[in-house]
Order: C-alpha cells, then sequence, then structure tokens
C-alpha cells in the first residue's frame, strides 16, 4: 500500500473514530437547546406590525416593568414575587393557566408580544393560521382563551372571579372588554378585523364607565346609593389590593352651602396587614344603602370615584370621578 | 522491518511542477486517498472546534417527580395543636408578655407560659400579634426555647416586619438559634440612631455568646467588626459554628414545607418560601440538592433561584447543578446560580454560550462571566460589547462582566453612559453600576 493510501485510510480511520467519539459524547453543545427561537423582542413583530406595536407601546403591558407606580410599590423589584408577571417568560412554556417565570432580557418590553404569541417550540401564534406571512403565525385555540390571562391575572383571582361570572357563562372573554375589535389595513389591500392590544382598563375612564351602574334617589328622608357591578365579569374592583371605590356625598343646605364629602363606602380589598374585611363588589351583584340626610338639606350630591390607590384624594391624578348624582330635597 | 529513508533529492522532485511520478498516476487510490485527507480534516477541525468551545460534556439531565417526597417530608413538621387548646394556651401571652402594671400576675402567667406544653404553638402565633411589644417578647422567648423549628417562623416574621425595635429582637432570637442573618440586621441597627442602644445591647450579648474577645471597654466600632465577622462567616459558610447541630425532624419537615410551597400558584407564599430558604444559609442545603433534581419545574426553578440567593454557600451543589445548563427551562436560573456561587466550573460553558444563536442564553453567560471573574472570557466579552448589532441586553451586560474585571473604564462608561441617556431599563443599569462600584 502506498503513502498517499496509507494516509487516506489513516484518515478515514481517524474521522470515523473520532465521529463516534463525539457521537459517544453527545457534543460539546452545553445549550442543549432543542428550540432557539429566531424571536426575541418586539421590535422584530414592529416590522409587519408597527400598528399593533404603536398600541402596545405606551400600553401598562409594555411598561409593566418600567411603571413608577410598580416600581414603587415593589420597591423596584426586590419583592420578587412581582417580577415573573411584569418580565415575564412567554406563557407556552409553562403552559396555559400555569404560572409564569421571569426573564432577563428585554425589560423595557415588560410583557411583550413574544409573551402571548411566542409557542414552546419557538413559532409564531395568532388566532389564525398565516402560513404565508413572515413569522407564519399558526392559529392557537389556547392562546387566545383565558387560561392566557390566567397566567398573571390570577395571582390576584380575577380569572377566577371571571369564571364564576355570568360572563363565562355568556363566552364573553378578557378580550371582549380589554381587545375590543378594531379594524386594520392588510397589506394586500382592505381591511380585517383584529384586536386592540391597547389592554384597556383600570387607567382607562370609559372602561371603567363601563364596569357599573351607580344611583342615588330619595327614599323619604334618606338617600338610596347604590352600585350594581353589571358591566365587568370580575370584581370591581378587582386584581391588586391597593385599588379602591369610593361612594361620597355631600349635601348643600338652604343657603347653598355644600358640606364636606363624606364617604359612605369603599370596595376595596385590604392589604395583608391591614384590619378589615375584602369589600369588592362581585361581578353581577348589587350594592346599596340608605344615607340619612341632614334637616335643612335643598341638595344632595353623590359621587362615585375610582382610585389607583387608596392613600389619595380627590384631588389626585391617581383618582378618577366615574358619575355623580345630584337629588333635589323637597 | 526497518523502514526505508526517503531520499530527499526525490521529495523535492515530486515536489515540483509537472513531475510526474514513477508510478503514473492511479485515479481510484488518489480518490480514496483525497476523501480520507477531506474526512481527516472536518474532523480535526471537528476536534479544533470542540477544544476551542472549552466545556467538557454535561451527563445527560435525569430529572424525577420530587414533590410527593417532600410532601411526605413536609409531614414531620410540628402539627398544628388542637384550635380549642391553642385559644386556652394564647390567653396567656398577654398577661405573660407585656407590662400590665402587675409585676407578681406577670411572673406567674410567664412561668405558666413556659411551663404549658403549646408554649412553641402560642410563642409563634405571637410572632403575628397586633402588638409591637407582644411580637418582640414573643420572638425573644422563641430564641431562648429548645425549639429549633421555630426558625422558620422568625425568618417569615423577618420578611414582614416594619417595627425596627421588633426586627431587633428578631434578628436576636435568630443568631441565638445559629441563624447569621440576624447580624445582618443587627448592623444595621447598629448603624441607625433611632435603634444603635438596643442594637448595641443585643450585638455584646450575642458575640459573648459565642467568645468572641471584645475589648474590655466595649465601642461601636468593635461590635460593628464583630458583627461583620459573624456576617461574613455566614455568607461564606452559611451556619455560624463548626459544630453546628444536624436537623431535627420538625426543622426538616418545616423545611420540606417551604419547598413544596414552591410549586403552588400564587407567588406571595412561592417569594416567602424563597426568602425564608435562602436566609436559612446552609441548613436547606441538602433538600434543596433534591429539589433542583425534580421534574416538576417550579420545585427545581425556584431551589435554583434560592442557590443563587445563597451564593457561595451553595458551593459544594456545583456537580448537581451543572447538569441543568442542558435543561431547557432552568438553564438560564442554573447559571444564574453557578455564576453566583462562584462556580469555576461554569466559566467554560458560559464562554460557549456567548457563541449561542439564542440572545437570553447570551445575555446572562456576559452577566455570569462578570460575576465568575475569569479573565479567559475578555476577548470574547469585548467583542460583543463592541458589536453594534449585537443585541443591547448583551453589550449591557458584558460591559458589566468587563468593568467587573476592574480593568475596562470605557466599559463602565458605557453603562454609566446609557443611563444617561435613557435608553436601556434604568433600574436594572442602576443596580449593575452599584455592583461594579461596590466590587471596586
Amino acid at each position: 500500500m502506498n503513502l498517499a493510501l496509507r494516509l487516506g485510510a489513516f484518515a478515514v480511520l481517524a474521522a470515523g473514530l473520532t465521529g463516534v467519539g463525539l457521537w459517544v459524547r453527545g457534543g460539546t453543545d452545553t445549550t442543549a437547546s432543542t428550540v432557539v427561537s429566531r424571536f426575541h423582542s418586539a421590535e422584530q413583530c414592529r416590522t409587519c406590525h408597527q400598528d399593533v406595536y404603536d398600541e402596545w407601546t405606551g400600553s401598562h403591558h409594555q411598561i409593566a416593568f418600567l411603571n413608577p407606580e410598580v416600581r414603587k410599590l415593589s420597591e423596584d423589584f426586590r419583592n420578587k414575587e412581582c417580577q415573573a408577571c411584569h418580565l415575564p417568560r412567554p406563557v407556552s412554556l409553562t403552559g396555559y393557566g400555569q404560572r409564569v417565570l421571569p426573564r432577563d432580557t428585554h425589560p423595557n418590553e415588560g410583557v411583550s408580544c413574544l409573551t402571548c404569541h411566542l409557542s414552546v417550540d419557538g413559532e409564531i401564534l395568532g388566532r389564525n393560521s398565516v402560513p404565508s406571512a413572515p413569522c407564519a403565525p399558526k392559529a392557537s385555540p389556547e392562546m387566545v382563551s383565558v387560561d392566557m390571562c390566567q397566567s398573571c391575572h390570577n395571582q390576584h383571582y380575577t380569572t377566577d372571579q371571571w369564571r364564576a361570572s355570568r360572563f363565562a357563562k355568556e363566552g364573553k372573554d378578557c378580550a371582549a372588554c380589554h381587545m375590543p375589535e378594531v379594524q386594520r389595513q392588510v397589506a394586500q389591500g382592505g381591511t380585517r378585523t383584529g384586536r386592540s392590544h391597547r389592554y384597556l382598563g383600570a387607567h382607562d375612564e370609559a372602561t371603567l364607565r363601563a364596569a357599573g351602574t351607580f344611583l342615588a334617589e330619595l327614599q323619604g328622608r334618606e338617600l338610596l346609593v347604590s352600585l350594581t357591578n353589571d358591566g365587568a365579569g370580575h370584581n370591581m374592583p378587582t386584581e391588586e389590593r391597593h385599588r379602591a371605590y369610593d361612594i361620597m356625598v355631600a349635601f348643600v343646605d338652604d343657603s347653598g352651602t355644600a358640606s364636606e364629602w363624606q364617604r359612605v363606602y369603599r370596595f376595596r380589598q385590604p392589604y395583608r396587614d391591614e384590619p378589615g374585611e375584602n369589600t369588592q363588589l362581585p361581578s353581577g351583584e348589587t350594592w346599596s344603602t340608605k344615607v340619612a340626610i341632614p334637616d335643612g338639606t335643598r341638595q344632595v350630591r353623590a359621587r362615585l370615584w375610582y382610585r389607583l390607590t387608596p392613600f389619595v384624594d380627590d384631588q389626585s391624578p391617581m383618582s378618577t370621578l366615574l358619575f355623580e348624582r345630584e337629588v333635589t330635597v323637597p | 522491518m526497518k523502514r526505508a529513508q526517503p531520499d530527499p533529492r526525490r521529495v523535492l522532485a515530486q515536489r515540483q511542477p509537472g513531475h510526474q511520478r514513477r508510478r503514473g498516476p492511479q485515479p481510484r487510490r488518489r480518490c480514496l486517498a483525497g476523501v480520507g485527507m477531506l474526512l481527516g480534516c472536518l474532523a480535526a477541525a471537528a476536534c479544533r472546534e470542540a477544544a476551542s468551545a472549552g466545556p467538557g460534556p454535561l451527563p445527560p439531565v435525569a430529572l424525577t417527580s420530587k414533590l410527593p417526597h417532600f410532601e411526605e417530608l413536609a409531614r414531620l413538621a410540628p402539627a398544628p395543636p388542637e384550635e380549642a387548646a391553642l385559644k386556652r394556651s394564647l390567653a396567656l401571652l398577654e398577661p405573660a408578655l407585656l407590662d400590665l402594671g402587675d409585676a407578681r400576675l406577670k411572673a406567674k402567667s410567664h412561668a405558666a407560659l413556659l411551663d404549658d406544653p403549646l408554649v412553641g404553638p402560642v410563642l409563634e402565633a405571637g410572632l403575628d400579634h397586633d402588638d409591637a411589644a407582644i411580637r418582640a417578647s414573643a420572638a425573644y422567648e422563641l430564641g431562648k426555647l429548645d425549639r429549633p423549628a421555630a426558625l422558620i417562623p422568625l425568618l417569615k416574621r423577618l420578611k414582614y416586619e416594619q417595627d425596627k425595635t421588633v426586627r431587633i429582637w428578631i434578628a436576636d432570637a435568630l443568631l441565638r438559634r445559629g441563624c447569621g442573618c440576624g447580624a445582618d440586621e443587627l448592623l444595621t441597627a447598629l448603624r441607625d440612631p433611632n435603634t444603635k442602644e438596643l442594637a448595641g445591647e443585643r450585638a455584646t450579648d450575642q458575640l459573648q455568646a459565642i467568645h468572641f474577645t471584645l475589648p474590655e471597654r466595649i465601642t461601636w466600632e468593635a461590635l460593628a467588626t464583630g458583627l461583620e465577622r459573624l456576617q461574613e462567616r455566614w455568607h461564606a459558610v452559611g451556619k455560624l459554628r463548626d459544630d453546628a447541630p444536624t436537623l431535627d425532624d420538625a426543622t426538616r419537615g418545616r423545611v420540606a414545607t417551604l419547598i413544596c410551597q414552591l410549586e403552588g400558584f400564587q407567588l406571595r407564599p412561592v417569594d416567602e418560601a424563597r426568602y425564608m430558604l435562602a436566609h436559612a444559609g446552609a441548613l436547606a442545603l441538602p433538600q434543596l440538592r433534591e429539589a433542583i433534581g425534580a421534574s416538576e419545574h417550579y420545585l427545581r426553578i425556584h431551589s435554583l433561584e434560592v442557590l443563587r440567593d445563597l451564593g457561595v454557600v451553595a458551593r459544594d451543589l456545583t456537580p448537581d447543578v451543572l447538569p441543568l445548563l442542558r435543561d431547557e427551562l432552568s438553564r438560564t436560573d442554573a447559571a444564574n446560580a453557578l455564576a453566583a456561587m462562584r462556580a469555576p466550573a461554569a466559566v467554560p460553558h458560559m464562554l460557549a454560550w456567548l457563541r449561542a444563536s439564542d440572545n437570553e442564553l447570551r445575555t446572562v453567560a456576559a452577566h455570569a462571566l462578570g460575576l465568575l471573574g475569569d479573565r479567559r472570557a475578555e476577548p470574547e466579552l469585548r467583542a460583543r460589547q463592541q458589536d453594534e448589532n449585537e443585541s443591547l441586553d448583551v453589550r449591557v451586560m458584558a460591559a458589566f462582566a468587563l468593568a467587573m474585571f476592574e480593568i475596562d473604564r470605557p466599559a463602565y462608561r458605557f453603562l454609566t453612559d446609557l443611563r444617561a441617556r435613557g435608553d436601556y431599563h434604568e433600574a436594572r443599569l442602576s443596580d449593575l453600576i452599584d455592583q461594579i462600584d461596590k466590587r471596586r
């Protein structure tokens, strides 16, 4: 056997042995990743979905990890329990309805496109399958289900409240109120029906107003005030314990002088170390009370306020006046 | 048989252009030789790649269900007493621990409380009392009581306690129980003019109890130094004494209960468990070692987070954590834990991750290399930090790592400039810059 042949045979043998060796060792790739998604940032979605991106930008999902209010309450996320939902990995990784895990990247993106739209296989999920689109979304019933929202929003039992409400029986899910339908331009021309990605809720006056019916009427020498939760598929308020609804009344006497505003009732779940009962108003229920009207009163004013935190007064930007009723006393 | 030496002139001649070998061309053999050479080169390249990647092979991840085991173990925890009996004993709490103006009554009630078979549960309930004075006294008594498992409720109270005086008494009790996180608390209180006196008194007691040599005329500096020594030891080995007693069944049961808690849905109890396990030092390590091999992913991942918080105290668990670098769901948590544990074995793997296509892996690797402080990573980190096409997450963490090596002012400036421009998450940048400043 000449030299070339011997060298060749040796090389074949060496290559074979090396190959077997590497195969036995299982390779040296310590990432051992079976799934490497090409998607990692909401910026990638922006290329084609600028309109959705614009809606999401500034939403409370996008600012979830930036929001000064949240940072203060979580002591800048030193309360580690908060980070998982405010900077989550994709929900699909741990499973729909299961708790999410925190991630280390893209802190400015908070709850990003990929939190909901990235599958466990690294593919994009959507309401419909569109194989021709650059991201080729696949239809996922779970992705658009209440279970998706539950992963974070049942930390404060909101989806449990929904399941016990008539909304669940009627099939009116979270998206029905918080992601209303919008018309979107289609690249090929025309429009299609999509869903808003603003996630309107506690920071939107119209959404807050739609949640309940506030009434005030005279019953003899008393004022009957009531609040009915007929528009929310969960408690009023729901989620965090610092949210509150306040019913306030003031009395105007014959001379036109108004009394100080007095709080008649507060709907709120207290903090864990705070005394008091949970007075949130469940979906479908009405709360009412009668308020005695002082002698000499010509008019009674009643207001329903929403507070982002219970420690603020009416002048605070954290307070939103939802309804005002005026009742003339004969 | 001895081989003939090749004739150098012939070899040279064969290399000349146009030279024809004497035996003439043999295409089939040449082709075979060529394929062989090609495969040889490929094999060599593969070997070279393997060598440059550096990390040795990781054993396969073997995860098994552990929750039933921990649930079983949790049964060792003290069972809650019968409600009516506890209520009767709780009646002793106020007269025994509060100054109600009758010293004799207090002494009698105190003696009765300590003799009561339910003294442990009663004092533990006292930790959650509305009255701060009762919480403080309950903590003090629990520190003295022969009830090692009281460590867990004391740690829970420490997590939420707002009253500075009560915190000092909890710290005192924790130190008595052999838990060094009490030293952290006492040091903080010693630096606060409002709590300095009480903290100094408790620190003196505790340091004398462990035979720490204090000067005849005790100074604030001497107390602070003593507490810092305790703190250093605690954060290095997770125990205050070499002869720390082994866990009794009740404490093991309570630790197991906390580990089970990690698997729940609500994050508040998860965070409580994580906090207590991470503040218990080396005490929970044997159970955490088992928990990181759990197929239940929350159990596994949150246990890794606890190891991260324990840092070098958990270093002995390096061989247990390393295989998890292969686990899709927990690998970044494993990397964070190994970095905090300052486990050198993680360095080659992190270097390999720096070249991964996954952005999250590169980010975590860069951060980990900064903590691990291995300067072999410097060229790769510098390349990542300066690559304008690289994601900002990776560039930030690479700059952090370079600045942690104390060799790279431009990297530090990169971070401070980013913060000034508001181009990246401000709180995260501040946290990284603080870490660098502390290291310096």
